[in-house]
């Protein structure tokens, strides 16, 4: 093995849970999440020659980001499907009875893409504002209007005590 | 406290999280596997160009060419039915040969960022930005909606991408090459916002349908409002503007808008957008048309 291929298996040992974490609260689905993750991964091998002593997290997570949150044609492209039958898939109908209190996680994944994508960066990634606004690719005027406003949509869908202590 | 949120989320989210099979090994042989493609790629590329185009402009169908999709939402339902596990033809974009840039990827990245900024938008220069990427696709047969059962089933064909930012959103552009798809507006495939194979749009008729959102969480279901209209550019070009708006259950709306304009040289540049506070499609238009001519193979 290289010394370039023992440091990006240890940044893949070390981030990749991390990763798909934050995949899956762009996008609300582990299996997408996952998928988007090994791509961003496979682009961070072919560019870690030029990345790696950059900061190769934020190369992984603007990868993502522009996946799930930017490109919203391609995200449809795995997750509608039009129908003519209403009823819930039963796999979802399942998890729905299996638990109806709307958890934090749940109440984030109903934002619009951007504002949660804001506010996961924010607040769970601990980005500071410029970071956040570079990966959104946005001012950082815009991130602080996207979290305001998403924390307002989400005290309104939860009640959870940690959402009074935040300022947006 | 963002610490106090953290936790919780960190508690809900991996709290029952499916095993990750992503490891660092399985990467790595994937990585070499695709740059030894790479080199192979590289020896044998500009035939393999030419027998691709070849076959397309053999495959692809004309005017009136058999459809392989189903039914638009809103059409009768008792007569048009889809069957139980329909088979689509899609193009599947490789992603295993971005080569990074050079110097035409460079130039087309350079002017469309000039546009945006000939547009009255503000374009915005990002450390990590994408450049403009040469794509491959392939065609493939799917059946039912899981990718998982894709199959290569036509040819190849290459487009440049780009999602570029401006102060307050983002534009998508891609190019297509002539010869890889049918003028005009086809029908939705599969999904209201993704057009047959051989089109670039998915149908041009005024509709209101219902979509589902597959595997996830606190959606149900959406209601689709599509309407399209045909225009031309000051040169004359034949363009179709598409516009869906979704409503979520949940209260939310976005407006996906999609412009697609049929080059004089038989290239097609697609615009698209997907946020309320995103380009116009005047802007589009206008973006489109600070654009210089591109050469692509």
């Amino acid at each position: 093995m290289t010394d370039k291929d023992t440091e990006f298996a240890q940044f893949v040992t070390e981030r990749a849970a991390r990763l798909r974490g934050f995949a899956y609260l762009l996008c609300g689905d582990w299996h997408r999440a996952e998928d988007v993750v090994q791509t961003a991964l496979l682009k961070l091998y072919r560019a870690w020659g030029r990345v790696r002593t950059g900061a190769p997290d934020a190369y992984v997570r603007r990868i993502i980001a522009t996946v799930l949150v930017d490109q919203h044609r391609l995200a449809w492209f795995r997750r509608v499907k039009v129908t003519a039958d209403h009823s819930l898939p039963e796999e979802v109908a399942v998890d729905e009875r299996a638990d109806q209190r709307l958890t934090l996680t749940r109440a984030l994944l109903r934002l619009p893409k951007r504002q949660r994508a804001a506010i996961v960066l924010r607040y769970w990634e601990d980005l500071p504002v410029e970071q956040t606004a570079r990966v959104l690719g946005c001012s950082t005027g815009a991130v602080k209007n996207l979290t305001m406003r998403g924390l307002t949509t989400l005290r309104g869908l939860v009640t959870d005590p940690v959402l009074e202590s935040i300022e947006g | 406290m963002s610490e106090d949120l953290r936790e919780t989320i960190d508690r809900e989210l991996y709290d029952g999280s499916p095993p990750m099979s992503i490891t660092a090994e399985s990467l790595l042989a994937r990585g070499h596997r695709d740059r030894r493609n790479r080199r192979l790629w590289g020896a044998t590329g500009g035939l393999a160009v030419l027998l691709a185009a070849a076959v397309a402009i053999g495959n692809l169908p004309g005017e009136g060419g058999a459809p392989d999709n189903v039914a638009l939402p809103g059409a009768s339902a008792s007569s048009s039915a889809p069957p139980p596990e329909p088979q689509y033809l899609m193009w599947r974009g490789n992603g295993d040969h971005d080569e990074g840039e050079n110097d035409e990827t460079r130039r087309m990245t350079a002017a469309i960022f000039a546009a945006i900024d000939a547009s009255g938008l503000q374009s915005v220069h990002m450390e990590m930005a994408n450049p403009v990427v040469r794509s491959e696709e392939q065609l493939v047969s799917v059946t039912g909606t899981d990718p998982d059962t894709a199959v290569p089933t036509g040819p190849e064909r290459v487009s440049y991408v780009i999602n570029a930012p401006f102060r307050g959103g983002w534009v998508g552009f891609r190019l297509y090459q002539k010869g890889t798809f049918t003028e005009g507006a086809g029908a939705a495939a599969y999904n209201p916002l993704v057009p047959s194979h051989d089109h670039l749009i998915a149908g041009c008729e005024d509709y209101t349908g219902m979509a589902r959102p597959v595997g996830m969480v606190g959606e149900r279901e959406v209601t689709l409002t599509v309407s399209c209209d045909e225009k031309s550019t000051a040169d004359g070009e034949r363009v179709l503007v598409r516009t869906a708006e979704v409503h979520a259950v949940s209260g939310g709306l976005e407006e996906l808008r999609e412009v697609v304009v049929y080059r004089g040289d038989g290239t097609a540049l697609v615009l698209d957008s997907q946020e309320l506070d995103s380009p116009t499609v005047a802007q589009m238009l206008a973006i489109e048309e600070a654009l210089p001519d591109f050469t692509v193979e």
